[in-house]
């Protein structure tokens, strides 16, 4: 098959892979400079307990950072573009409901002073990333796992 | 389709390290914030300050209003009245003469907002006891400058529970 052919060229995955890896190292390191900045971010979504804000804004942007590196490494590939595609899954879903219920609030994606809107923008540059995202998980065929390689 | 397959362990594996790196990280960077975030501590002082000398804010309270000083506020017209609930419950109910700034859709770039002078004196209230909103748009005004805001906790049903009157939208 040569659609089959073209999404599973290695060189085109491992471009994919970079791409997709340095967006979110870019977006984790920007909210680790400034966590207060990004739990402020999450609040104005008004979806979650204020509990659970700051322990949100403490852990997700490593997240973004770790599974990014490890992309980019090629470092289980699988199990991290798995995380990043449900993030990103999770991230349209709330900008979806950041737009129904009306809310005109930054998105906070790329740190709190990139002035970006949580907007029907946002919405598509996700998708296209998780577009990305699942062509690197069904075709990807990076063997490099930590129980092999430590 | 390759065949490697997705490795549950992997992937806890991962999620365990972030959240230990994060957690040391936060502990000891400068910029590093509470693990659970709460509510700023609700303060009531005997002495309201008056317009000329308008009180501080403090960063780690909120300033509240008991009754007695909101019906003083209300007759003497020395504060102006903000509700924060939607739109739809002002419209059933609220204190004459206030303004109503959703909490929900707070947008600092709002006309309401922008024409508001921050200098001035601010009673922000929603339902009564169990409700949030109000303490949270305090802490949005706050941050954008307002220096003369008081929560007034026992809100709209204390305010009905006295009898007091009340304005409605036709």
């Amino acid at each position: 098959m040569i659609k089959s052919t073209i999404v599973s060229n290695k060189h085109l995955l491992f471009a994919l892979r970079l791409a997709l890896g340095f967006v979110f190292v870019f977006a984790g390191l920007e909210k680790i400079s400034n966590p207060e900045k990004f739990a402020v971010a999450i609040e104005n979504y008004k979806i979650m307990p204020v509990i659970f804000i700051n322990f949100i804004a403490i852990i997700l942007p490593f997240l973004e950072l770790i599974t990014g590196l490890l992309l980019i490494f090629g470092i289980c590939v699988k199990e991290n573009i798995f995380i990043i595609n449900l993030l990103l899954t999770l991230f349209i879903l709330l900008v979806a409901i950041a737009i129904s219920r009306g809310l005109d609030i930054e998105c906070g994606c790329f740190g709190t002073n990139d002035g970006q809107k949580a907007g029907l923008q946002k919405i598509i540059e996700n998708l296209f990333m998780l577009l990305l995202g699942l062509l690197i998980f069904f075709f990807d065929k990076n063997p490099f796992k930590i129980g092999k390689s430590l | 389709m390759n065949n490697n397959k997705l490795s549950t362990k992997d992937i806890l594996q991962i999620i365990l390290l972030t959240v230990i790196i994060s957690i040391i990280y936060n502990y000891f960077s400068p910029d590093g914030i509470p693990l659970i975030r709460q509510f700023k501590e609700i303060t009531y002082s005997e002495n309201k300050p008056d317009e000329s000398h308008p009180k501080e804010n403090s960063l780690s309270q909120l300033e509240g209003i008991k009754y007695n000083d909101v019906i003083k506020m209300f007759n003497e017209k020395s504060a102006v009245f903000i509700d924060a609930r939607d739109q739809w419950e002002f419209g059933d109910g609220h204190i004459p003469g206030a303004i109503n700034i959703p909490e929900f859709s707070f947008n600092p770039n709002d006309k309401i907002v922008q024409s508001m002078d921050k200098h001035k004196r601010y009673i922000l209230y929603c339902d009564g006891d169990d409700c949030d909103v109000s303490k949270r748009l305090y802490e949005y005004l706050e941050a954008i400058g307002f220096s003369n805001l008081f929560v007034y906790t026992g809100g709209y049903k204390e305010w009905i529970k006295n009898g007091n009157s009340y304005e409605a939208a036709e």
